[in-house]
């Protein structure tokens, strides 16, 4: 049986990393939490520009998110930094941390009075988190512990027959070993949603399927714009694409062929084993924190022009197969999937390369986007106006 | 049989319940290509025209109607006969929601 080395959590969860998250209940705390951040090499400011001017729907998917966030399993520790005025409820998020019995603490800029306190008591907390977390030491977990998240990005003729075909492999060997799999990126169903709900383990998870990917459609048809009748693209004809419906597959053949358990709302907590959607947009940054505040705790990301962005709390492998980029953007890529393009490996072959990559990463072994620092960008998807 | 000839041009059969590869060279009509499952297993296929790098060529003949396999799963259907080692796109296979669209035209 795979095992992996990881940090043991209250709740039975396994983390990958073990960080300190510092997590500003609202944008206008963003300055403290980072100066307080760099108390200790252990910690992630979470930096956004959500928590307030913002109607209730998006301040519950915020709160929501930002408890997420600080209930991942890869964070030993929070810090919450909120103002004191803002609309999002800092205790509200402090609560929904603290039940689950994780460490946390919570400053108020206000109460605190000012930045310059704030950010002194903050180190002083910080820096107690983690002298402790220092002290915890990995242990050998099952596979069944990994909670994979995929996604694709800069995609490219390359991505839907090289490297997504291969990460689909590797998210059906996670989900046959007992593990946690989610995928997302909504509009990317669109064309091929019926084919998508025929794998939903229920007929209610056929049904959501459905309403996600209608439910974003309608939002972009308001807008004036038609998704479904312009694609697939000129770009993609002349590129081969045929059909909708290929382009679509070729997006989903990331996630396999394994059933689907559960559709989940953005940043909503992934309960139970198997293999899930979160509705999600494309966009890298806010895909990634839903990914991360639903507890995954390893991402694999394919991608075909090489793209280097990874996530605060969750480290991000990168899977490339246009063979020109990978070689172009090679300090960006982890895994090389343009073997299979160049015919040189089999989609079999490679899938093993990427499974092997996410229990070397769970250890501990750092992906490109860690090395390189690339890792910063917090985005948060909410739908409504700013107010 | 293992042959020793190298192949200049390789297909892709990403799955093998599949009835068209993807071309992973531009492959000239005549030409034999390797065609590679995802196991890894090969076999031979000549093409008849010229596949452009990344487009489809028919593993087997595809009748008119029936569905073209790519991923394991309908990505289309085939709008006229196809035979063995020709290209398919558009000219040939279309989106299976075009079945719906007709229906439609038909009512009014």
């Amino acid at each position: 049986m795979k095992t992996f080395n990881g940090y043991l959590r209250e709740d039975g969860s396994v983390g990958t990393r073990n960080y300190i998250a510092v997590i500003p209940t609202v944008f206008c705390a963003n300055e403290v939490a980072s100066q307080v951040a760099e108390e200790s090499e252990l910690c992630r400011p979470v930096l956004h520009n959500k928590g307030c001017a913002e109607l209730k729907p998006d301040l519950k998917v915020v709160t929501r998110t930002l408890i997420g966030l600080g209930l991942n399993p890869n964070v030993g520790a929070v810090l919450l930094v909120s103002l004191g005025c803002e609309a999002v409820s800092a205790d509200e998020v402090y609560q929904g941390i603290f039940k689950e019995k994780k460490w946390i603490e919570k400053l108020v800029i206000q109460q605190t009075a000012g930045m310059r306190n704030t950010i002194k008591e903050g180190r002083r907390i910080v820096a107690e988190m983690s002298d402790a977390l220092s002290k915890q030491d990995r242990s050998p977990q099952p596979a069944k512990k990994i909670r994979l998240a995929v996604k694709c990005g800069s995609s490219d003729a390359t991505s839907g027959i090289a490297a997504n075909p291969a990460t689909g492999k590797a998210v059906d060997f996670i989900i046959e070993q007992g593990g946690t799999a989610v995928f997302g990126e909504t509009t990317e169903f669109i064309g091929a949603e019926h084919i998508l709900a025929k794998r939903g383990r229920r007929k209610e998870v056929e049904g959501r399927i459905m309403e996600i990917v209608s439910r974003m459609e309608k939002r972009i048809i308001q807008l004036g714009v038609d998704m479904r009748g312009s694609q697939p693209t000129p770009g993609n004809i002349a590129g081969g694409l045929t059909t909708i419906e290929e382009k679509s597959l070729g997006a989903i053949s990331k996630s396999g062929k394994k059933p689907i358990s559960g559709v989940y709302e953005y940043g909503e907590r992934i309960k139970g084993r198997g293999l899930s959607i979160m509705d999600s947009p494309g966009k890298e940054d806010e895909f990634l924190t839903g990914v991360s505040a639903a507890g995954a705790n390893v991402v694999v990301f394919t991608s075909g022009g090489g793209a280097p962005q990874g996530t605060p709390l969750v480290p991000v492998i990168k899977v490339a197969s246009n063979p020109q980029m990978v070689h172009k953007m090679e300090e960006h890529v982890d895994v090389d999937a343009s073997t299979i393009v160049t015919g040189t490996k089999s989609i079999n072959d490679v899938s093993q390369l990427i499974i092997e990559r996410i229990f070397r990463v769970a250890s501990g072994s750092k992906v490109a986007a860690e090395i390189n620092h690339y890792d910063k960008s917090i985005g948060i998807y909410t739908t409504g106006p700013t107010v | 049989m293992t042959s020793k000839v190298t192949y200049r041009f390789k297909a892709l059969l990403i799955s093998q319940k599949d009835n068209v590869g993807v071309a992973l060279d531009s492959i000239p009509q005549g030409k034999s290509a390797l065609l590679v499952s995802e196991n890894g297993t090969v076999s031979k296929i000549v093409v008849t025209e010229d596949i452009p790098l990344g487009h489809k060529v028919a593993k087997k003949d595809i009748l008119k109607g029936k569905y073209i396999f790519k991923y394991g799963e309908k990505i289309g259907i085939a709008t006229s006969d196809i035979k063995s080692g020709s290209h398919v796109h558009i000219h040939n296979a279309d989106s299976m929601r075009v079945k719906d669209k007709h229906t439609d035209d038909e009512n009014l």
